[in-house]
Protein backbone atom coordinates (compact mmCIF):
# COMPACT_ATOMS: atom_id res chain seq x y z
CA UNK A 1 0.00 0.00 0.00
CA UNK A 2 1.15 3.38 -0.90
CA UNK A 3 2.81 5.27 1.94
CA UNK A 4 1.64 9.31 2.75
CA UNK A 5 2.39 11.73 0.64
CA UNK A 6 2.97 15.35 1.47
CA UNK A 7 3.11 18.76 -0.44
CA UNK A 8 6.21 21.05 0.26
CA UNK A 9 5.10 24.78 -1.13
CA UNK A 10 7.86 26.98 -0.41
CA UNK A 11 9.68 29.76 -2.76
CA UNK A 12 13.41 29.12 -0.91
CA UNK A 13 14.91 26.01 -2.22
CA UNK A 14 17.12 25.94 0.77
CA UNK A 15 13.87 25.47 2.53
CA UNK A 16 12.30 22.81 0.05
CA UNK A 17 15.71 21.01 -0.11
CA UNK A 18 15.76 21.08 4.09
CA UNK A 19 11.76 19.97 4.64
CA UNK A 20 12.62 17.30 1.55
CA UNK A 21 15.35 15.67 3.36
CA UNK A 22 13.17 15.92 6.78
CA UNK A 23 10.71 14.50 5.30
CA UNK A 24 11.75 12.20 2.30
CA UNK A 25 12.42 8.25 3.89
CA UNK A 26 9.21 8.52 5.56
CA UNK A 27 6.84 9.95 2.72
CA UNK A 28 6.50 10.43 -0.56
CA UNK A 29 7.36 14.33 -1.55
CA UNK A 30 6.01 17.07 -3.94
CA UNK A 31 6.94 20.33 -4.03
CA UNK A 32 5.70 23.45 -5.21
CA UNK A 33 7.70 27.38 -5.44
CA UNK A 34 4.63 29.44 -4.86
CA UNK A 35 0.82 29.64 -4.07
CA UNK A 36 -0.74 29.24 -7.16
CA UNK A 37 1.37 26.19 -8.03
CA UNK A 38 0.38 24.44 -5.00
CA UNK A 39 -3.29 25.19 -5.59
CA UNK A 40 -2.83 23.19 -9.34
CA UNK A 41 -0.21 20.24 -7.86
CA UNK A 42 -2.44 19.90 -4.49
CA UNK A 43 -5.84 19.15 -6.43
CA UNK A 44 -4.06 16.62 -9.39
CA UNK A 45 -1.47 15.17 -6.21
CA UNK A 46 -4.20 15.19 -3.49
CA UNK A 47 -1.44 15.06 -0.79
CA UNK A 48 -2.36 14.08 2.44
CA UNK A 49 -0.32 16.58 3.90
CA UNK A 50 0.26 20.45 3.13
CA UNK A 51 3.51 22.21 4.27
CA UNK A 52 3.10 25.80 3.23
CA UNK A 53 5.48 28.76 3.19
CA UNK A 54 3.42 32.32 4.21
CA UNK A 55 6.09 34.95 2.52
CA UNK A 56 6.07 33.58 -0.75
CA UNK A 57 5.54 35.71 -4.96
CA UNK A 58 2.44 35.33 -7.09
CA UNK A 59 0.05 33.79 -4.03
CA UNK A 60 1.28 34.53 -0.43
CA UNK A 61 0.68 31.45 1.84
CA UNK A 62 -2.22 32.88 3.90
CA UNK A 63 -4.58 33.38 0.54
CA UNK A 64 -3.03 29.67 -0.37
CA UNK A 65 -4.27 28.92 2.51
CA UNK A 66 -8.01 30.17 1.83
CA UNK A 67 -7.68 28.53 -1.34
CA UNK A 68 -7.15 25.47 -0.66
CA UNK A 69 -10.07 25.49 1.30
CA UNK A 70 -11.82 26.35 -0.67
CA UNK A 71 -11.59 23.93 -3.15
CA UNK A 72 -13.63 20.24 -2.42
CA UNK A 73 -10.22 18.18 -2.91
CA UNK A 74 -8.13 20.09 -0.12
CA UNK A 75 -11.02 21.43 1.86
CA UNK A 76 -9.92 18.97 4.75
CA UNK A 77 -6.34 18.18 3.98
CA UNK A 78 -4.37 18.75 7.12
CA UNK A 79 -2.12 22.37 6.40
CA UNK A 80 1.18 23.38 8.89
CA UNK A 81 1.99 26.47 7.71
CA UNK A 82 5.71 27.47 7.88
CA UNK A 83 6.40 31.08 9.27
CA UNK A 84 10.01 33.52 9.65
CA UNK A 85 7.95 35.34 11.89
CA UNK A 86 6.32 33.44 15.07
CA UNK A 87 4.00 36.09 16.06
CA UNK A 88 0.52 36.29 17.57
CA UNK A 89 -1.36 37.86 14.94
CA UNK A 90 0.46 36.14 12.24
CA UNK A 91 -0.23 32.73 13.90
CA UNK A 92 -3.86 33.68 14.13
CA UNK A 93 -4.18 34.84 10.40
CA UNK A 94 -2.74 30.95 9.65
CA UNK A 95 -5.16 29.66 11.57
CA UNK A 96 -8.28 32.27 10.34
CA UNK A 97 -7.14 31.17 6.62
CA UNK A 98 -7.86 27.36 7.38
CA UNK A 99 -4.13 26.13 8.73
CA UNK A 100 -4.04 23.11 11.31
CA UNK A 101 -0.94 23.98 12.97
CA UNK A 102 2.33 26.46 12.06
CA UNK A 103 5.95 26.36 12.68
CA UNK A 104 8.87 28.73 12.84
CA UNK A 105 11.77 29.19 10.89
CA UNK A 106 14.57 27.89 11.02
CA UNK A 107 12.91 24.61 11.07
CA UNK A 108 13.48 21.97 14.03
CA UNK A 109 13.52 18.63 12.20
CA UNK A 110 12.23 17.24 15.50
CA UNK A 111 9.52 19.65 15.34
CA UNK A 112 8.74 19.13 12.03
CA UNK A 113 8.04 15.19 12.56
CA UNK A 114 6.52 15.94 15.53
CA UNK A 115 3.50 18.16 13.96
CA UNK A 116 3.34 16.06 11.26
CA UNK A 117 3.21 12.31 12.74
CA UNK A 118 0.48 14.60 15.20
CA UNK A 119 -1.95 15.35 11.80
CA UNK A 120 -1.22 12.22 9.74
CA UNK A 121 -0.19 9.71 12.59
CA UNK A 122 3.29 7.89 12.82
CA UNK A 123 5.05 7.43 9.98
CA UNK A 124 4.65 5.11 7.37
CA UNK A 125 1.00 5.33 7.59
CA UNK A 126 -1.44 4.17 4.88
CA UNK A 127 -3.21 6.88 2.85
CA UNK A 128 -6.76 7.40 3.69
CA UNK B 1 -31.57 -46.78 107.72
CA UNK B 2 -29.53 -48.49 104.35
CA UNK B 3 -29.63 -47.70 100.94
CA UNK B 4 -31.06 -50.74 100.49
CA UNK B 5 -33.95 -49.98 103.41
CA UNK B 6 -34.34 -46.84 101.30
CA UNK B 7 -35.08 -48.23 98.70
CA UNK B 8 -37.80 -50.61 100.11
CA UNK B 9 -39.17 -48.32 101.97
CA UNK B 10 -42.52 -46.01 101.22
CA UNK B 11 -40.48 -44.31 99.39
CA UNK B 12 -38.03 -46.22 97.51
CA UNK B 13 -39.35 -46.01 93.92
CA UNK B 14 -39.02 -42.40 94.28
CA UNK B 15 -35.38 -42.89 95.36
CA UNK B 16 -34.51 -45.67 92.48
CA UNK B 17 -35.85 -42.93 90.36
CA UNK B 18 -33.54 -40.65 91.74
CA UNK B 19 -30.74 -42.87 91.72
CA UNK B 20 -31.00 -43.90 88.13
CA UNK B 21 -31.43 -40.38 86.66
CA UNK B 22 -28.27 -39.77 88.40
CA UNK B 23 -26.27 -42.37 86.98
CA UNK B 24 -28.30 -41.65 83.32
CA UNK B 25 -27.11 -37.72 84.45
CA UNK B 26 -23.36 -38.77 85.22
CA UNK B 27 -23.02 -41.16 82.03
CA UNK B 28 -24.80 -38.34 79.86
CA UNK B 29 -22.01 -35.57 81.76
CA UNK B 30 -19.20 -38.58 80.99
CA UNK B 31 -20.29 -38.98 77.53
CA UNK B 32 -20.35 -35.46 76.67
CA UNK B 33 -16.93 -34.66 78.80
CA UNK B 34 -15.59 -37.42 76.04
CA UNK B 35 -17.16 -35.66 72.96
CA UNK B 36 -15.72 -32.67 74.16
CA UNK B 37 -12.11 -33.82 74.89
CA UNK B 38 -12.40 -35.26 71.31
CA UNK B 39 -13.55 -31.99 70.25
CA UNK B 40 -10.30 -30.66 71.55
CA UNK B 41 -8.23 -33.03 70.33
CA UNK B 42 -9.85 -32.01 66.79
CA UNK B 43 -9.70 -28.29 67.48
CA UNK B 44 -6.22 -28.83 68.81
CA UNK B 45 -4.70 -30.16 65.81
CA UNK B 46 -6.49 -28.02 63.80
CA UNK B 47 -4.89 -25.28 65.00
CA UNK B 48 -1.49 -26.51 65.04
CA UNK B 49 -2.36 -27.35 61.31
CA UNK B 50 -3.12 -23.67 60.78
CA UNK B 51 -0.39 -21.94 62.86
CA UNK B 52 1.84 -24.40 60.60
CA UNK B 53 0.12 -23.01 57.64
CA UNK B 54 0.38 -19.34 58.57
CA UNK B 55 4.07 -19.50 59.21
CA UNK B 56 4.71 -20.97 55.37
CA UNK B 57 1.97 -18.20 53.68
CA UNK B 58 4.63 -15.73 55.94
CA UNK B 59 8.04 -17.40 54.72
CA UNK B 60 6.26 -16.92 51.05
CA UNK B 61 4.79 -13.62 51.49
CA UNK B 62 8.20 -12.46 52.64
CA UNK B 63 9.93 -14.02 49.63
CA UNK B 64 7.21 -12.52 47.37
CA UNK B 65 7.95 -9.07 48.77
CA UNK B 66 11.77 -9.39 48.29
CA UNK B 67 10.77 -10.39 44.66
CA UNK B 68 8.65 -7.19 44.34
CA UNK B 69 11.45 -5.12 45.85
CA UNK B 70 14.02 -6.57 43.71
CA UNK B 71 11.19 -6.20 40.19
CA UNK B 72 10.78 -2.41 41.54
CA UNK B 73 14.50 -1.82 41.54
CA UNK B 74 14.84 -3.69 37.99
CA UNK B 75 12.28 -1.67 36.51
CA UNK B 76 13.28 1.79 38.33
CA UNK B 77 17.23 0.62 36.69
CA UNK B 78 15.46 0.12 33.40
CA UNK B 79 13.52 3.14 33.38
CA UNK B 80 16.84 5.16 34.17
CA UNK B 81 17.93 3.57 30.95
CA UNK B 82 15.51 4.62 29.16
CA UNK B 83 15.87 7.95 30.32
CA UNK B 84 19.26 8.41 29.12
CA UNK B 85 18.61 5.95 25.66
CA UNK B 86 16.07 8.57 25.33
CA UNK B 87 18.20 11.99 26.18
CA UNK B 88 20.82 10.10 24.17
CA UNK B 89 18.39 9.84 21.26
CA UNK B 90 17.17 13.18 21.17
CA UNK B 91 20.34 14.43 20.95
CA UNK B 92 21.81 12.53 17.83
CA UNK B 93 18.74 13.42 16.59
CA UNK B 94 19.15 17.22 16.77
CA UNK B 95 22.64 16.42 15.66
CA UNK B 96 21.65 14.94 12.73
CA UNK B 97 19.11 17.61 12.25
CA UNK B 98 22.29 20.22 12.48
CA UNK B 99 24.54 18.25 10.55
CA UNK B 100 21.37 18.15 7.45
CA UNK B 101 21.13 21.82 8.17
CA UNK B 102 25.28 21.82 6.90
CA UNK B 103 24.49 20.12 4.08
CA UNK B 104 22.08 21.48 2.84
CA UNK B 105 24.24 25.04 3.53
CA UNK B 106 27.27 23.32 1.51
CA UNK B 107 24.59 22.00 -1.21
CA UNK B 108 23.08 25.28 -2.18
CA UNK B 109 26.40 27.32 -1.98
CA UNK B 110 27.80 24.81 -4.75
CA UNK B 111 25.10 23.88 -6.41
CA UNK B 112 25.10 26.26 -8.95
CA UNK B 113 27.35 28.40 -11.24
CA UNK B 114 25.59 31.41 -11.11
CA UNK B 115 26.18 34.68 -8.87
CA UNK B 116 22.49 35.61 -8.35
CA UNK B 117 21.33 32.09 -7.49
CA UNK B 118 24.96 31.39 -4.94
CA UNK B 119 23.60 35.49 -3.65
CA UNK B 120 20.54 34.05 -3.31
CA UNK B 121 21.02 30.99 -1.69
CA UNK B 122 23.27 32.69 1.01
CA UNK B 123 20.68 34.88 1.82
CA UNK B 124 18.26 31.56 2.07
CA UNK B 125 20.66 29.60 4.76
CA UNK B 126 20.91 33.19 6.69
CA UNK B 127 17.04 33.34 6.76
CA UNK B 128 16.12 30.20 7.01
CA UNK B 129 18.90 27.82 8.66
CA UNK B 130 20.40 30.64 10.64
CA UNK B 131 16.71 32.48 11.57
CA UNK B 132 17.75 36.36 10.50
CA UNK B 133 15.59 38.92 9.10
CA UNK B 134 18.37 41.94 8.82
CA UNK B 135 21.40 41.20 7.23
CA UNK B 136 23.56 42.45 4.56
CA UNK B 137 26.71 41.02 1.81
CA UNK B 138 29.27 43.21 1.81
CA UNK B 139 33.06 43.25 -0.17
CA UNK B 140 35.88 44.66 1.43
CA UNK B 141 37.05 47.82 0.24
CA UNK B 142 39.66 50.52 1.36
CA UNK B 143 42.27 48.20 1.66
CA UNK B 144 40.39 46.52 4.81
CA UNK B 145 39.14 49.65 6.20
CA UNK B 146 35.51 49.19 5.51
CA UNK B 147 32.69 47.16 4.02
CA UNK B 148 31.01 48.10 1.27
CA UNK B 149 27.13 46.42 0.72
CA UNK B 150 26.63 44.31 -2.05
CA UNK B 151 23.49 42.52 -1.24
CA UNK B 152 20.95 42.76 1.52
CA UNK B 153 17.71 41.53 3.66
CA UNK B 154 15.70 44.06 5.79
CA UNK B 155 19.03 46.89 5.68
CA UNK B 156 16.89 49.95 3.67
CA UNK B 157 18.51 52.35 5.70
CA UNK B 158 21.31 53.80 3.81
CA UNK B 159 23.62 54.09 6.59
CA UNK B 160 23.92 50.28 5.77
CA UNK B 161 24.99 51.08 2.34
CA UNK B 162 29.09 50.90 3.97
CA UNK B 163 30.16 50.00 7.63
CA UNK B 164 33.75 51.17 8.77
CA UNK B 165 36.32 48.61 10.06
CA UNK B 166 36.76 50.93 12.93
CA UNK B 167 39.70 50.07 16.06
CA UNK B 168 38.60 47.42 18.07
CA UNK B 169 35.60 46.45 16.50
CA UNK B 170 33.68 43.35 15.38
CA UNK B 171 34.03 44.03 11.94
CA UNK B 172 38.15 45.49 12.09
CA UNK B 173 38.99 41.96 13.94
CA UNK B 174 36.67 39.67 11.64
CA UNK B 175 38.93 41.72 8.63
CA UNK B 176 41.70 41.50 10.41
CA UNK B 177 42.15 37.92 11.87
CA UNK B 178 39.51 35.53 9.55
CA UNK B 179 37.47 35.32 12.57
CA UNK B 180 33.48 34.65 12.81
CA UNK B 181 32.60 37.25 15.63
CA UNK B 182 29.92 37.07 17.89
CA UNK B 183 28.11 40.01 19.49
CA UNK B 184 29.30 39.90 23.40
CA UNK B 185 32.54 37.82 22.45
CA UNK B 186 35.92 38.99 24.07
CA UNK B 187 37.44 42.08 22.58
CA UNK B 188 34.09 43.77 22.73
CA UNK B 189 32.00 45.91 20.21
CA UNK B 190 32.83 49.21 18.39
CA UNK B 191 30.34 52.18 18.90
CA UNK B 192 27.44 51.84 15.88
CA UNK B 193 28.46 48.24 16.14
CA UNK B 194 25.44 47.76 19.06
CA UNK B 195 22.87 46.09 16.56
CA UNK B 196 25.36 43.64 15.12
CA UNK B 197 25.14 40.13 16.36
CA UNK B 198 27.66 38.40 14.19
CA UNK B 199 30.46 39.10 11.55
CA UNK B 200 30.94 36.41 9.29
CA UNK B 201 34.52 37.16 7.16
CA UNK B 202 34.55 35.66 3.70
CA UNK B 203 37.84 33.65 3.07
CA UNK B 204 38.89 33.47 -0.15
CA UNK B 205 42.78 31.92 -0.98
CA UNK B 206 43.27 32.60 2.66
CA UNK B 207 42.67 36.56 2.26
CA UNK B 208 39.19 37.93 3.74
CA UNK B 209 37.47 39.22 0.27
CA UNK B 210 34.16 40.35 2.28
CA UNK B 211 31.86 39.47 4.99
CA UNK B 212 28.47 38.66 5.81
CA UNK B 213 27.14 41.00 8.54
CA UNK B 214 24.24 39.80 10.59
CA UNK B 215 21.70 42.33 12.46
CA UNK B 216 18.20 41.65 14.04
CA UNK B 217 17.46 37.95 14.29
CA UNK B 218 14.12 36.15 13.88
CA UNK B 219 11.99 36.96 17.43
CA UNK B 220 11.98 33.48 17.96
CA UNK B 221 15.64 32.85 18.41
CA UNK B 222 15.55 34.80 21.56
CA UNK B 223 18.12 36.95 20.78
CA UNK B 224 20.52 34.32 20.96
CA UNK B 225 22.46 31.97 18.10
CA UNK B 226 23.21 28.44 18.47
CA UNK B 227 25.92 26.02 18.44
CA UNK B 228 24.74 25.12 14.88
CA UNK B 229 25.03 28.55 13.86
CA UNK B 230 28.05 28.99 14.53
CA UNK B 231 29.13 25.93 12.10
CA UNK B 232 26.81 27.32 9.42
CA UNK B 233 29.09 30.47 9.89
CA UNK B 234 32.25 28.40 9.63
CA UNK B 235 30.51 26.78 6.33
CA UNK B 236 29.73 30.74 4.81
CA UNK B 237 33.57 32.24 5.85
CA UNK B 238 34.97 29.29 4.07
CA UNK B 239 32.74 28.09 1.11
CA UNK B 240 30.35 31.29 -0.02
CA UNK B 241 33.79 33.40 -1.06
CA UNK B 242 34.70 30.58 -3.05
CA UNK B 243 31.21 29.73 -4.64
CA UNK B 244 30.72 33.32 -6.14
CA UNK B 245 34.46 32.92 -7.54
CA UNK B 246 33.73 30.16 -9.31
CA UNK B 247 30.80 32.28 -10.84
CA UNK B 248 32.53 34.87 -11.71
CA UNK B 249 35.15 32.54 -13.63
CA UNK B 250 32.08 30.28 -15.20
CA UNK B 251 30.71 33.79 -16.57
CA UNK B 252 34.36 35.13 -18.11
CA UNK B 253 35.33 31.95 -19.22
CA UNK B 254 31.79 30.01 -19.90
CA UNK B 255 31.16 27.41 -22.19
CA UNK B 256 35.00 27.80 -23.66
CA UNK B 257 36.25 25.64 -20.50
CA UNK B 258 36.17 22.37 -20.94
CA UNK B 259 33.84 20.70 -18.70
CA UNK B 260 36.78 18.62 -16.82
CA UNK B 261 38.71 18.07 -13.91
Amino acid sequence: MPTQKILLVDDSMTTLFMEEMILNGRYDIVKASNGEEAIVKAKVERPDLILLDVIMPKLDGFSACRALRAQEETRVTPIIMVTTRGEEENVERGYESGCNDYITKPINSLELIAKVENLLGPAGGRRS
Amino acid sequence: MSGEDQDQGPHGSYVQKIRRDTQEYVQELLAENERLRRLMVEVDGARRQHEERVRTLSTELDAFRQDRERLERQVADVEHDNHRFSTRFLELEQRNSDLANLYVATYRLHGTLDREEVFQAIQEIVINLVGCEEFGIYEVADGGQKLVLLSHFGLEDERFRTLAAEEGGMVRRALANGDVILAGAAGGTHAGEENLTACVPLKLGGRVVGAIVLFRLLPQKGGRLAAVDAELFDILATQAAPAVYCTNLHSRFGDAAEPTI
